[in-house]
């Protein structure tokens, strides 16, 4: 049974076929992040991906439509990295089109998508990455309840030039302290 | 030559002690043990497992395009431990686990020696910017190998794998280049 995660301002929920979820990614895809560069997966790969999974696989990686509550409006996608036997950790990550940024809909969906891991399976971690020139993300990681544990030096080229990596995390104890889970409607 | 001389073994990356090269089909017992072992993989592997692995086609060999394994052999041939290696789509930058047989009593001089060889050799035919290590915290052994032979402790993630019970926590070593070292921060002041 899938479990349709409510907040106060966006929901999160499978995507409702491929042509809605290639369409959005599509829409990222057109905007290179200023921070990471431009992304391109073949249409027909990521429509594999949809038919195999619907990009619902635990094993591998999943992803969720993040929908307005106000609109109604497809703004984004959440997902996250793969959950296996005796691993205790996975890391998340949003995408939001360009026009619903920096109104804290980015913020909601990952505390929505950490209420779906740590309420779904056996989690110590999770963790989110980014770089360290992405003051927008490193933000919105640490308003969402991550804090920041270390970088990993020069990891990403931008620009010809190595950037580091930082990585956030976020533990279930201290989920279980974030008041927005009381908040959340599921179901 | 002189046939009462042990053959010496050769491959990609040679120390005083040990020698790294591709993994041979006799050596899937031994490895399947070894990676058994291995506190960093949660699965345990069996040798039918490891022969399914060896043997797929699009990555034969355990030798892929973005990950490859080493059989790490003494000098004289005994397979003592493995190599993973792979490769981020970025350039010059590696990431590996490694793996000595527990209990030997020369443990720490083979960890030693396979750490310095394999950088000798990514550095001698790869120019690498960054190569990296993964251990599990409990692993203070090849912590302090690798601390020995240049690595810094970069990143610790807590609470990412179960090992006796516990969760731990996974710790970054990193050898840094002098080009990685001395590249401007970006965006520039």
């Amino acid at each position: 049974m899938q479990t349709i995660y409510t907040g106060g301002r966006v929901r999160l929920r499978p995507f409702r076929g491929a042509e809605e979820y290639t369409g959005i990614d599509n829409q990222l895809m057109e905007l290179p992040s200023e921070y990471w560069g431009p992304h391109w997966r073949p249409l027909g790969e990521r429509v594999a991906e949809y038919e195999s999974t619907g990009v619902q696989d635990p094993g591998t990686y999943s992803a969720y439509a993040i929908e307005r509550l106000d609109t109604g409006q497809l703004i984004g996608i959440e997902e996250h990295g793969s959950i296996r036997p005796g691993v205790l950790w996975t890391w998340l990550g949003t995408h939001l089109l360009e026009q619903h940024r920096r109104q804290g809909f980015g913020t909601e969906a990952k505390q929505l998508m950490l209420c779906s891991l740590f309420e779904s399976y056996p989690l110590e971690t999770v963790y989110a990455i980014t770089v360290a020139n992405h003051e927008p993300a490193l933000r919105g990681l640490e308003r969402s309840g991550f804090r920041h544990v270390g970088e990993k030096r020069g990891m990403f080229i931008a620009r010809g030039q190595p950037v580091d990596e930082i990585y956030y995390v976020i533990t279930r104890e201290e989920w279980e302290r974030l008041p927005m889970r009381q908040h959340v409607t599921r179901g | 030559m002189d046939i009462s001389e042990p053959v010496k073994e050769k491959g990609f990356a040679e120390g005083q002690h040990v020698v790294l090269r591709p993994v041979l089909e006799d050596d899937l017992a031994a490895l399947a043990g070894l990676m058994a072992e291995n506190p960093l993989d949660p699965l345990p592997w069996t040798q039918q497992r490891l022969k399914k692995k060896f043997e797929d086609k699009d990555e034969p060999g355990l030798w892929g395009k973005s990950s490859r394994h080493f059989t790490i052999v003494r000098t004289t041939g005994e397979v003592v431990g493995y190599l993973k290696e792979s490769d981020d789509s970025n350039r010059g930058m590696h990431w590996n686990e490694l793996h000595i047989k527990t209990g030997l009593d020369d443990r720490e001089a083979l960890g030693v020696d396979t750490l310095a060889a394999y950088l000798a050799y990514k550095q001698k035919w790869h120019n690498p910017l960054r190569v990296s290590f993964d251990i599990l915290r409990p692993e203070e052994e090849k912590a302090a190998w690798l601390e020995e032979t240049g690595f810094e402790l970069e990143l610790v993630q807590e609470r990412v794998l179960f090992y006796r019970g516990q969760p731990e926590a996974r710790c970054l070593y990193t050898w840094f280049s002098e080009e990685l070292l001395n590249a401007p921060a970006w965006p520039e002041e």
